[in-house]
């Protein structure tokens, strides 16, 4: 597949340059490591309109952290997070509530992001309430077909998340976000918390809204599988930064990062007597202290001196990023 | 490995663990729910058995039912299940909490709650060693640190002395799999023991799991949503569903020839690898399982996947079918599944 | 129909509404024998109310006639508006068939809730009767609970028919002052508590939504608050206002026990405000009211009901403590606390006086906390079906 065009005349859609986001570290923490945590260390990425970006790292890595700052729920400590050209953060409060209608999110545990207390038509009609969208008879109308497009029958309406599968609750999740009609979701491992044939059932659900509404996605994930199907770009993270990003083919066919290829290692093959061994030795190091250098060198096989005194740069060679002192050394 | 020297066992007809049509099944207000009902399994000595199914299909309540641990109102209401030749729900309690631990562990998904978080993670692999086999103080703290190091823990020494919020969560796991081979069982159930973990972590405890059953000649129940993973290490694959097995046979065999519309479906839903076969991404990789898990106090009448299976016919809603065993050891329960295995034989008399 | 079915609630109960059939019958039944055993006071009363209403010659009322007068016009008045509904249900379930509601309103499933849970609904009948008993005694009982009779001849009789639970050392009937001592008793826990949870709630929100240093600030003050022992400040208020009156006990208890209510709240918002679907309202662009008032405290509410109805109990027996102290309501006028506190010197020979008392506190202490662990299941609408 090959990269969206860009016109240079136009930025993208979603553009966040060199974010930092910084958490201060609670008292009894602090005393081990330092006294705070760079969630998020010199992040930029952009996503172009009907595109779908791939994030992916494993737990404590920052994804969303991201997430919520590109949602304009978190001020990041420095750098700009700008949407059709716009930096949010620049934005008045009622700017940003007004652009709040066209970023949304869909959340990981489909039993924790929904208002137990509430019934289904009042949970997925919120944001039209909140944006006193319609009349409420229009907005019943709305969120009855956002429902069935999000296949949950009607009857739906009346009833409480409890009464719902796990499978069914991240539909009506889906619906929350797609009531607005944005035109931006960030799906936060939409599928992580289910069964398998559901979460095939979500995916393809997932597929069909981007069609029919032109959507743009933001697809956060720690399985890959996943992110191999749904994604035009895949961009991977560790401990706070890009490591690598590229197409999707690309990072598939040819991972350039150690840990990148150390991920797809880990990716079960589903073929009988083929368990590929090699995956990343190690667990991924506190964020209170990360390791200097290259973060991923206590990890990394291959690691070299140059790895563990002075971090690489993210360089970018015909669209495929890579922050890898190997990579750098080697023409690619 | 083990004290007592087991008898080889003789030849397929007596594995390590045979559970026949184990019933578990859990009273309540609204009525019977048949967790497991009529659940048929062999473990070999020295394999690996894969137990996958959706979640709500009654894989963890059946390894619980095997240690005779299933929380009340929950009940064992029929069945057996031998273990080196002896019933295990017919032993007295006492003998049974010899079996536990001892000879048969389990591991969970989420090591952080079945750790004591006040107790050193040291102390409590000594706990279990002093329990079961009667060791001093001191030996026990040398043999834990042992443990721990055979699990592949880094600084064994330091990290016997922590607590287990000071570990990350495949640390934790390495301790739940120290404190599980303390004893040194012959069976392992391994309930979803990678799912809580990051993916690279994933792949370590799994080859750790594996190492260890060569190591130590293990046999291990690996219960699993996750058919993809089953399909690498496991020897053989008994898919579950509604709490019946619905299909066994080996792993190769239910990879590439499913039998029951079930396993296809599951397969059907796995996501391809880019590069290996597929071409474009988006070709239909519609969902192949549509609906959910039947709720175990209402079971469908006939065959319990008829409502989700698209090949059901008539007698699918009235007749259940039974598990059927081939001539290879292949099993399957599905009334339109017999010309395969039909196909199967002819195959293997041609050759 | 039935015969049968003219009873109120019965026909309810026919149809399906259990609780609201058993509730409404057995409230008939009560009114109905009260209003049979007293008919002849609630006739009189009645009629003397009626007659004030034609102009002419107006005694003045005191404050047990107006009492008489509003307790037989409940009882009468009640037992005529169940009558009525039964009559109108009645009629119209003759005419169509009763249109069954899709969408229940989550009250009346909680309702249903509660009422399913026997030890609640055990305790919320025992509040009801006791409730009732408070606001009917003129009906209840002939006697005057404070004015003194025979010293002689009725002093400190035995249980009888006449006097169930004899008479004081004032010749005063032990039953009618426990029945009117209940008003004070149970009027205290109620207000008491409803300032309580007013202030607490407010501040315990306000101190959870903002979290960061407005929370750390507030919550520092309300440790220096706690640390008051409310005992020496209740004995100093009363002296300072020389005055032992009621509402003031009522304010002082209120205002001396709200920091719990708000450390709880507060601690609920707190992790309230860590969940997703929290989250994921403020991500559809929800302002503070609609985030405190929709999300956050109704999700708060269940541990906030809770506490509440077990903080009654502890009020009631707070302010049976103060009375027995002598710091709390004054005899005359009867409480739970000083009919025990003045009949303390005949605990060995007249012990059922202050035994009846206690008993008294005792149930009500625990029919609130039974309710309120009832509550506590009834709220949780996992639970409903």
């Amino acid at each position: 597949m090959s990269e969206p065009a860009t016109d240079s005349s136009r930025a993208p859609f979603v553009r966040a340059r060199s974010l930092e986001v910084r958490f201060a570290a609670r008292a009894a923490i602090r005393a081990r490591g330092r006294g705070e945590v760079l969630a998020v260390d010199g992040v930029s990425l952009a996503i172009e309109r009907g595109e779908t970006l791939g994030l992916v790292g494993e737990s404590g890595c920052g994804k969303t952290t991201l997430a919520r700052v590109l949602l304009g729920l978190l001020r990041p400590a420095s750098g700009k997070v700008e949407i059709d050209g716009r930096d949010i953060f620049a934005m008045s409060r009622r700017e940003l509530r007004r652009w709040r209608r066209d970023l949304q999110i869909v959340q990981q545990d489909p039993f924790g992001s929904l208002d137990p207390r509430w019934r289904i038509g009042a949970i997925v009609g919120e944001g039209l309430a909140i944006h006193r969208i319609g009349t409420s008879g229009e907005r019943r109308q709305r969120v009855v077909e956002t429902l069935q497009r999000c296949g949950l029958p009607a009857a739906a309406l009346d009833r409480f998340p409890h009464e719902f599968s796990g499978g069914q609750r991240q539909r009506i999740g889906i619906a929350r976000a797609l009531a607005l009609r944005p035109e931006f979701i960030i799906w936060d491992e939409p599928v992580s918390a289910l069964d398998v044939s559901v979460q095939s059932q979500i995916i393809q659900l997932l597929l069909e809204l981007k069609e029919e509404y032109g959507l743009t996605y933001l697809l956060i994930a720690h399985d890959l599988s996943i992110v191999e199907r749904v994604c035009d770009r895949v961009a991977v993270m560790y401990l706070g930064r890009i490591v690598e990003a590229a197409g999707a083919e690309r990072v598939f066919r040819r991972p350039v990062h150690p840990y990148t290829q150390a991920l797809l290692a880990s990716i079960p093959a589903g073929r009988p007597g083929r368990r590929r061994r090699g995956a990343a030795a190690g667990d991924v190091p506190s964020p209170l202290a990360p390791p200097p250098g290259c973060r991923y060198h206590p990890r990394c096989p291959l690691a070299m001196e140059v790895c563990r005194r002075e971090p690489p740069a993210l360089l970018d060679r015909s669209g495929h990023r890579v922050a890898c002192h190997l990579a750098a050394g080697s023409p690619h | 490995m083990s004290e007592t020297g087991r008898p080889t066992p003789a030849l397929n007809d007596s594995p390590l663990l045979r559970i026949r049509g184990l019933k578990t099944h859990f009273t309540g207000a609204e009525g019977t729910a048949r967790a497991v009902d009529g659940l048929d399994l062999d473990v070999e000595e020295g394999k690996t058995v894969g137990l996958v199914g959706e979640s709500g299909c009654g894989k963890t309540v059946a390894a619980l039912s095997v240690l005779r641990l299933v929380p009340p109102p929950g009940r064992i209401a029929g069945g057996e299940v031998l273990f080196a030749g002896r019933d295990l729900l017919k032993l007295d309690e006492k003998a049974m909490r010899a079996v536990r631990g001892r000879r048969i562990s389990m591991i969970f998904q989420e090591p952080m709650t079945s750790l004591n978080p006040v107790l050193t993670v040291g102390s409590q692999i000594a706990e279990a060693l002093r329990l079961h086999l009667g060791l001093s103080r001191r030996e026990a703290r040398a043999r834990s640190i042992d443990l721990l190091r055979r699990v592949r823990m880094p600084a064994p020494e330091m990290r016997a002395g922590e607590y287990p919020h000071q570990l990350s969560g495949g640390m934790r796991q390495r301790v739940m799999i120290a404190m599980a081979l303390a004893c040194g069982p012959s069976l392992l159930i391994a309930d979803e023991p990678t799912t809580a973990l990051d993916v690279t972590v994933q792949a370590q405890i799994i080859d750790l799991l594996l190492d260890l059953q060569e190591e130590l000649g293990l046999s291990i129940l690996f219960i699993t949503h996750d058919l993809r993973l089953l399909a690498e290490i496991a020897g053989e694959i008994a898919v579950m569903y509604a709490a019946r097995i619905v299909e066994r046979g080996s792993a190769a065999e239910i990879i590439e020839r499913p039998l029951h519309p079930y396993t296809r479906g599951l397969l059907a839903c796995l996501p391809g690898r880019r590069g290996e076969g597929s071409e474009a991404r988006d070709e239909q990789w519609a969902p192949s399982l549509a609906g959910a898990v039947p709720d175990p106090l209402r079971l469908p009448s006939g065959c319990r996947f008829h409502p989700r299976c698209p090949l059901a016919e008539e007698r699918c809603r009235r007749e259940d079918p039974p598990l059927r065993l081939s001539s290879s050891g292949r099993a399957v329960a599905c009334h339109l599944a017999e010309l395969e295995t039909r196909d199967e034989r002819a195959e293997e008399d041609e050759r | 129909m039935r015969i049968l079915d003219l009873w109120p609630g019965i026909a309810d109960y026919r149809r399906g509404r259990r609780a609201r059939g058993v509730v409404l019958g057995a409230l008939f039944l009560v009114l109905i024998a009260v209003a049979v055993w007293r008919h002849a006071v609630i006739g009189e009363t009645l009629r003397t109310a009626l007659a004030r209403l034609v102009p002419g010659e107006r005694p003045p009322l005191g404050v047990r006639d107006i009492d008489r007068i509003v307790s037989s016009l409940l009882v009468s008045g009640s037992i005529a508006a169940i009558l009525a509904s039964t009559a109108i249900s009645a009629v119209r379930a003759g005419r169509r068939a009763p249109a069954r509601r899709e969408r229940e309103s989550r009250w009346v499933l909680f309702g249903r809730q509660l009422l399913r849970n026997r030890l609640a609904a055990t305790g919320l009948a025992l509040l009801a009767a006791l409730y009732l008993a408070a606001i009917i005694c003129p009906l209840l009982t002939p006697y005057d609970p404070v004015s003194q009779g025979d010293m002689l001849a009725e002093r400190l009789l035995p249980p009888s028919i006449a006097h169930p639970l004899g008479t004081d050392s004032f010749s005063r009937d032990v039953l009618s002052r426990i029945l009117y001592g209940s008003r004070i008793s149970l009027l205290v826990g109620l207000l008491a508590v409803g300032i309580a949870v007013s202030i607490g709630v407010i501040y315990g929100a306000v101190a959870g939504y903002c979290g960061g240093r407005v929370d750390g600030v507030m919550m520092r003050a309300l440790d220096m608050l706690m640390a008051f022992p409310s005992i020496v400040i209740i004995i100093t208020v009363m002296h300072l206002w020389r005055s032992y009156s009621i509402w003031l006990i009522i304010a002082v208890i209120g205002l001396l026990s709200w920091m719990g209510v708000a450390r709880l709240v507060r601690g609920q918002f707190l992790v309230l405000k860590q969940k997703e679907f929290y989250q994921a309202a403020v991500a559809l662009g929800a302002g503070p009211l609609r985030l405190i008032f929709l999300h956050l405290l109704p999700n708060a509410s269940t541990p906030i009901i809770v506490s509440a109805t077990l903080r009654v109990g502890n009020t009631i027996l707070l302010e049976a403590g103060l009375s027995y102290l002598g710091l709390g309501v004054q005899s005359p006028t009867p409480s739970w606390g000083n009919i025990i506190y003045d009949n303390r010197n005949l605990i060995f020979s007249h012990w059922w006086i202050p035994f009846a008392a206690g008993l008294a506190i005792v149930l009500t202490v625990v029919a609130y906390n039974l309710l309120g662990d009832g509550l506590r299941d009834a709220l949780d609408p996992r639970m409903q079906e």
